[in-house]
């Protein structure tokens, strides 16, 4: 529904920026498994990738050691992403008769 | 690191280090039983068959090869494997450009080390043989659907560009 304006965030990505407006920092699969099935392992990095490019997310590398050992990416809201949300929430409200987002 | 991940990583220790004491113990009885049963079965073979002491003997040659199937089994159960992924990420290294090497393929396989030794340290062997299949799959799921989402991107360009 929000595919046809290229400014609004697409519903993938507006699932991740609603969770990501919530927390602080979350990791893909923390996502994955917040979402109850919306989001998929094998896409949810190339779409935070795309984000990340668009300047909706940015992301760190947490360097303290974990039991994988290797170190785990998080991602966080920018203000542009903040600003896409309550923008596509506030179109969906006027255009699509309803709220979008809890 | 968090006193929560210190202490996690301490009850995986533990277990090891158990696991290890375990291991010990059963791998030198499997030996004595395997040696045992072998030379009781030649010997019985060899000098005692009209005997009924051939029978008594040909039981320790049936201890012995259940020794070693369960000598097999143990090795199986208890080896020592590199955690999953391991591969793919010296693969995409090498062919993927850094960019998606760092965004796309390093956390997936991150991912699911991550369920994978959770799996292990509940002792859900399954599971995180299960893991290892789904991550495999979405590591390559994650690879086909970036390459084809650039492949589709610069069609696009290309398009625009000539009209």
């Amino acid at each position: 529904m929000f595919n046809n304006d290229p400014r609004l965030p697409s519903p993938k990505e507006l699932i991740i920026l609603d969770m990501l407006a919530g927390k602080k920092e979350m990791y893909g699969l923390e996502m994955v498994q917040a979402s109850s099935g919306n989001l998929a392992r094998g896409t949810i990095y190339v779409t935070l990738m795309r984000m990340d490019d668009k300047g909706y997310v940015t992301s760190r590398q947490l360097m303290e050691e974990n039991v994988s050992g290797l170190p785990k990416r998080v991602f966080s809201i920018t203000g542009l992403g903040q600003r896409s949300l309550a923008a596509a929430r506030s179109a969906h409200a006027v255009f699509g008769g309803g709220e979008v987002m809890a | 690191m968090n006193p929560e991940q210190q202490k996690r990583l301490a009850r995986i220790r533990t277990k090891i280090a158990q696991l290890d004491k375990k291991e010990r113990v059963l791998l030198k009885m499997i030996q004595y039983a395997a040696v045992g049963g072998l030379a009781c079965s030649i010997v019985g073979f060899q000098f005692l068959q009209p005997t009924w002491v051939f029978k008594l003997f040909f039981l320790f040659g049936l201890g012995f090869f259940t020794s070693v199937l369960l000598y097999v089994y143990y090795f199986r159960t208890f080896s020592a494997t590199k955690p999953p992924g391991g591969f793919l990420l010296i693969c995409s290294e090498f062919i993927l450009p850094k960019n998606y090497y760092t965004n796309v393929a390093l956390p997936v396989v991150v991912d699911m080390r991550g369920e994978y030794f959770d799996a292990l340290s509940q002792n859900r062997i399954w599971k995180a043989r299960w893991v290892r299949i789904r991550g495999t799959y979405s590591f390559f799921a994650a690879i086909g659907l970036d390459r084809a989402f650039a492949f589709v991107s610069f069609f696009i360009k290309a398009w625009k560009s000539v009209n």
